[in-house]
């Protein structure tokens, strides 16, 4: 049994005496625990904020993996998840996104980490489809009161580790952000921006397509003014 | 510590190279290796046209018996879409045919395409991975196997042959998701990291897991090896290495020479990766010396690998690369490390 510090749910909640803004910070949960997700529960947390993370493994083995690869963050079971945080990030394998509680996301804002790229996750029947982004597709698959944000998707786990910047630095990389609520793309923008990356709002989940990975920004290190620009350019010339 | 080189024999496309004439020259490094004093030499597997080769065995059939002392390994197999007792019989047979120095590194794949092909649910590769590592270790054990899964026909008192040489070496294959790493350690098998892109720091996270999760299991600490694998170029000096070597690596990690997944490195971004604490290992015999060194202080690794030739590098500057190694990069380490 792994002597564990932070399985008690109440215990970990955020402190009232913890620094000043984190009362009002959203609590995040991040469905994965794999490269992406440590990588965004790395970020969190060293921007203070409280951050919980699952798995489909038991809480015992997630504890054992975040004390070495994310010390700090907390490990909950995926139900749990859902009542301790504010915003649920989803950074499992698209292939197995189904196995997810979607169904109980009414009311949160989820932010999709997940790509379809077919050489690495094989022909997904319900995705394989080049009109329909796989943000929309997921979104379907969430109540109507569950606000679905794409972002982070389109930046390796390894850069995203590397290129976080404080807000104003010249050479800080942008995400952009695509989603159809303008509340929940302005939370997630502030999230963005506390993670250290420059928010950079990209439309709604039906033009998302622009943030895969046959798309014009995916791996690519980019400022908001270059960003911008790629992503305007593209979209007339989808347009045109 | 195991110094090594590895060939995942993409081929160019737009190169005169065949699958032919790239198995003649992984063939050659193999046997260059061993002449130059390296410890381990590696083939990769892979399923589609834009590799040499498919079946490693094979290949190292042929440097076996040109050879007399280096390890042949895998880099990796695709053992999520194979069948187990098959993969047993080619490396058994490969350990006999070398007296013994067969290995078999097992992997996920980083690829859809095998899955179609073998007829396997990619949709199931955690429980596929899961199910054939199982049954590969017990046909390691030798003896008539009762063994039940999902994925494949049940066995009973099978006798699966030939018995192998001696033990036949088995390693994970971890990219960079912990639970891998966590898994691993639990089943006390060495693990072949992957340091692709990313620092040493992100190295030392998964491997203080994987050794915490293997000393929990009850496994001993000699039992807990870690090799590290990394794209690579000995060179003269820096500064002609990280020259050199650009073209090759940027075509290499496009996206056309990936099926589409790859992206585009940029020279700044490639000397960043070649900095102190990054995953490139491309520099002069002295400065991959000293990386080879760091990695070993901070990791602890057991093994080192580079990936000699990527992205259609010419003939002579792999065998350049892999002399340097041999010759001047392995003595200073072996040195270091005997002090
Ligand atoms: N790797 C990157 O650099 C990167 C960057 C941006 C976006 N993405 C995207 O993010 C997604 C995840 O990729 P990744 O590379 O992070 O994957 P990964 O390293 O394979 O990790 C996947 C994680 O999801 C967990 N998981 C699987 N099924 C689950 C379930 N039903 N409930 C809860 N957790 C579950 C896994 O743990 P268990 O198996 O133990 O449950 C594991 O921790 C993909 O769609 C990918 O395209 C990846």
């Amino acid at each position: 049994m792994v002597p564990s510090r932070t399985l008690s749910p109440t215990a970990n909640l955020p402190q009232e005496n913890s620094t000043m803004n984190s009362a009002s910070r959203p609590v995040i949960g991040i469905f994965g625990a794999g490269k992406s997700g440590v990588a965004i529960a790395r970020l969190a947390l060293d921007a203070g904020y409280t951050v919980h993370v699952a798995t489909s493994g038991t809480v015992e083995d997630t504890d054992q993996l975040l004390r070495f690869v994310a010390p700090g963050v907390i490990a909950a079971t995926v139900r749990d998840l859902l009542t301790l945080a504010d915003i649920l990030i989803i950074a499992v394998p698209l292939r197995r996104f189904r196995e997810l509680p979607l169904h109980a996301m009414a009311g949160h804002i989820v932010i999709d980490v997940m790509n379809y790229w077919p050489p690495i996750d094989g022909t997904l029947p319900d995705f394989n489809n080049a009109e329909r982004p796989s943000s929309v597709i997921i979104q379907e698959a969430l109540p109507d009161t569950a606000q679905l944000v794409k972002t982070f998707n389109h930046l390796g786990y390894h850069q995203m580790e590397d290129l976080p910047r404080p807000t104003g630095a010249p050479d800080r990389t942008a995400l952009a952000i695509a989603g159809d609520d303008a509340d929940a793309v302005e939370t997630v923008a502030r999230l963005v921006d506390d993670l250290g990356f420059e928010p950079l709002p990209a439309g709604p989940l039906t033009a998302s397509d622009r943030l895969e990975p046959d798309g014009p920004v995916f791996g690519r290190q980019l400022d908001a003014m270059d960003m911008r620009r790629i992503l305007q350019t593209d979209h007339s010339e989808q347009a045109a | 510590m195991e110094l090594g080189v590895f060939s995942l024999s993409d081929i160019y496309p737009d190169s005169p190279d065949t699958a032919a004439s790239r198995i003649d020259d992984i063939i050659s490094y193999g046997i260059l290796a061993e002449q130059h004093g390296l410890d381990v030499y590696g083939i990769g597997e892979h399923h589609t046209r834009q590799f040499a080769v498919s079946s490693p065995a094979v290949v190292h059939a042929a440097i076996a018996r040109a050879t007399q002392r280096i390890k042949l390994t895998t880099t990796a197999s695709v053992l999520s879409v194979l069948d187990p007792v098959r993969v047993y019989q080619d490396f058994a047979t490969l350990d006999l045919v070398s007296h013994g120095r067969a290995e078999i590194i097992a992997g996920r794949s980083a690829f859809a395409e095998p899955f179609a092909l073998f007829g396997e649910d990619i949709a199931q590769l955690d429980d596929l991975f899961a199910e054939k590592l199982d049954l590969l270790l017990r046909l390691r054990e030798q003896k008539p196997l009762t063994w039940e899964g999902r994925f494949r026909p049940p066995l009973h008192e099978a006798e699966v042959n030939p018995p192998a040489h001696g033990d036949l070496p088995v390693w994970v294959a971890v990219g960079g998701t912990p639970s891998s790493a966590l898994r691993a350690g639990r089943l006390g098998l060495p693990m072949a990291l992957g340091l692709i892109g990313g620092t040493i720091d992100h190295a030392k996270r998964l491997i203080d897991l994987y050794r915490s999760a293997g000393r929990e299991a009850g496994h001993p600490a000699e039992r807990l090896t870690v090799g590290i694998t990394s794209h690579f170029y000995v060179g003269q000096s820096q500064e002609q290495a990280l020259e050199e070597f650009y073209p090759y690596y940027h075509r290499y990690l496009s996206p056309e020479t990936n099926g589409g997944r790859g992206f585009y490195v940029d020279r700044p971004t490639m000397q960043a990766m070649a900095s102190r604490r990054g995953a490139l290992i491309v520099g002069g015999p002295r400065e991959v010396s000293e990386k080879i060194l760091e990695m070993r202080s901070v990791l602890g690794i057991d093994r080192f690998l580079g990936q000699v030739d990527l992205g259609g590098m010419p003939q002579q500057m792999v065998r350049d690369s892999i002399q340097r190694f041999g010759d001047d990069v392995a003595p200073a380490v072996r040195h270091v490390l005997a002090t």
